[in-house]
């Protein structure tokens, strides 16, 4: 698998008032690397406020990266892309009341992207449209409504054909099903996957829900405040979690056979750590159930283990009884 | 118990109930068809001197004649003419400059926003009507000063509404998607945050023309507005003023019609707040609420 995306070292910071006249900056995103192979759905996951959502910001163009570089194709982009760089990754948000034009029905909005772009000669748009729209599942019927006529799911499909106009390679879903219920969530998955397939997109998937992420992904990254503490292919990170926060996000999924007891299963305590006061060494030790005294010295290294790395003290160790 | 009465349960009550403001898009309309068709139905050239001076409403004069012998009703009509033009331009003008500055403002944001933020308070802590007629004082009196005047004192209260509005949706993703399918900031900006950030501005646009309305009759009959001769009803009111206990006539007649004209505006201002505004106040607004206002934003 080629590799399509690649992120050096991405650094993302926000100004935030601190005081009267005192100004800090925020580090939302530390020093992230992170590749994407043509064709791989990859989920990202993580409490919220852990930066994902500002990752994936950063890597359409939407937030200026402090330091570090995103390659797209091998070539780096350009702190301000141009339209033609920009349509190559496009982006699904969260919320379906927010992402279409109140004004516009769904055909108007399906042909500016294409008319912007000349992807097709003007007196083909209405049919590419239509083929838009049968693609993600829509026909004739929702051609002319506004978007508060349609359902939020249909409403994402809308969403989804937008972007596909301009025929993206890469596909960043930040949250596209969270605000959807079960049913229509499951739907637009299978969408998703089934455009996969069909036109070998690559997808960034941003979720907090790992069930999800486990029935669609090839590979996962969990993010812990503002960087990545694991990432490896999906079924060997599910089967064994490397990272402490890894096996507590697990465990916080309910589910009929719960694989672990004792200290893990209690779930994590506390709220995380704002980002204005990161702490010294591993990010996660002052709620981490397995931490030791250097964890809040040292940085923690990476360890490997058939495609899967951890960012950990103590990667794969979690055998030994911990008392607390 | 006590008897539950439907009436109590519509808190809001509509400000202009229906007739009135039937009454008052059809008096509107009627001013602008008579001020559109003046030298159709004007019987006399407005200007037109003759030696029936002061002459009571009569089958040939029917609203009657002026000291300089003029015929009254034609002076009315093209007055008409001028004073609602003026309204429009004076009115039009600083929203077209405020929501130019309000939009940059609001979604460059930054020194830009801050700049406009500060100007704006300052401007608001000004007596307007008074520096009103300090600009067209300084000016010299015209129509060119009046709009002049009318939107540099005008053009903040758009601004400050746009630009507010404009920060909101600019946060909306769809203005996010718009840049990232590859339209240019301008593009976004004009295409798909302005249109949905315009509506309060509209509001408070017909609000305004019943204000521009008077500002400009004041103005003028403090001969400070339109150039001398012109027919205009505050200056009639003004020439009038002379003659007010002998030749009731000559002030009565475009004095009413400034008072039907601005409360005409103000009525129909208020049906469009209803309507624009989103809020279903009232029967008869919630009814056209669902045409018109529910074309707007489905908030998630």
């Amino acid at each position: 698998m080629s590799e399509l995306v690649r992120v050096e070292g991405l650094v993302v910071d926000f100004p935030v008032r601190a005081g009267l006249l005192r100004q800090r900056r925020v580090r939302a995103v530390d020093a992230i690397d992170l590749r994407l192979g043509r064709g791989e759905i990859r989920g990202l996951v993580g409490e919220s406020g852990c930066g994902k959502s500002t990752l994936a910001r950063a890597i359409v163009g939407l937030a200026p990266p402090s330091a570090g570089r995103v390659l797209l194709d091998g070539v780096p982009v350009p702190a301000r892309r141009p339209p033609g760089m920009r349509r190559r990754i496009q982006m699904i948000y969260q919320d379906p009341g927010s992402s279409l034009d109140p004004r516009r029905t769904v055909s108007q909005t399906l042909a500016e992207p294409l008319r912007r772009h000349r992807t097709v000669p003007a007196e083909r748009i209405g049919h590419r449209t239509r083929e838009l729209l049968e693609m993600v599942g829509l026909g004739e019927r929702q051609a002319h409504a506004l978007p508060r006529e349609l359902s939020g799911g249909q409403r994402q499909r809308v969403a989804i054909a937008r972007a596909l106009a301009v025929e993206p390679e890469v596909l960043v879903a930040d949250e596209a099903v969270a605000a959807l219920d079960a049913s229509v969530a499951g739907a637009v998955l299978n969408l998703l996957s089934d455009l996969r397939e069909r036109l070998g997109l690559t997808v960034l998937f941003i979720s907090h829900d790992l069930a999800t992420v486990r029935g669609l992904c090839d590979r996962i990254a969990v993010m812990y405040l503002g960087t990545i503490v694991e990432e490896g292919p999906v079924a060997e990170v599910f089967a064994r979690p490397g990272h402490p926060y890894t096996r507590v996000l697990l465990d916080a999924v309910p589910s009929r056979d719960r694989r672990r007891s004792g200290a893990m299963a209690r779930g994590l305590e506390g709220e995380p750590p704002s980002p204005l006061r990161v702490p010294p060494g591993c990010r996660f030790h002052p709620r981490c159930p397995q931490a030791a005294e250097r964890c809040g010295e040292s940085d923690p290294p990476e360890d490997r283990r058939d495609g899967q790395r951890v960012w950990c003290h103590f990667s794969w160790r979690d055998g030994q009884p911990y008392e607390l | 118990m006590a008897m539950i009465t439907p009436a109590a349960v519509s808190a809001v009550t509509p400000r202009a109930s229906g007739w009135t403001r039937s009454a008052a898009a059809g008096l509107l309309a009627l001013a602008i068809l008579a001020a559109v068709l003046a030298p159709l139905l004007a019987p006399a050239d407005p200007a037109l001197l003759t030696l029936d001076q002061l002459q009571p409403p009569s089958a040939a004069h029917l609203l009657g004649t002026d000291a300089l012998g003029r015929d009254v009703l034609s002076r009315l009509l093209f007055a008409l003419r001028t004073d609602l033009l003026l309204m429009v331009f004076a009115a039009g003008l600083p929203m077209l400059a405020g929501t130019l500055i309000g939009a940059v403002a609001g979604y460059r944001g930054g020194v830009l926003d801050a700049a406009l933020r500060w100007v704006a308070d300052i401007f608001q802590a000004l007596p307007v009507y008074v520096l009103l007629i300090a600009f067209v004082f300084v000016l010299g009196p015209g129509t060119a000063s009046l709009l002049v005047a009318f939107s540099v004192l005008g053009w903040v209260v758009y601004a400050r509404l746009i630009r507010t509005e404009v920060r909101r949706v600019r946060e909306r993703d769809y203005v996010s998607a718009s840049y990232l399918l590859g339209l240019s900031h301008t593009a976004v900006l004009f295409r798909h945050v302005l249109p949905n950030a315009l509506r309060q501005s509209l509001v408070y646009l017909a609000t305004d023309m019943g204000m521009a309305l008077q500002g400009i009759a004041v103005l003028s009959f403090f001969g400070l507005g339109v150039k001398a001769g012109t027919p205009e009803l505050g200056a009639m009111v003004s020439e009038a003023q002379l003659f007010l206990r002998s030749h009731w006539w000559l002030a009565a007649f475009p004095g009413l019609t400034i008072v039907i004209l601005g409360s005409s505006i103000a009525a129909l201002g208020d049906r469009l707040g209803d309507r624009l505004g989103g809020r279903p106040v009232g029967r008869l607004s919630g009814r056209l609420g669902g045409r018109l206002g529910g074309r707007g934003e489905a908030r998630g």
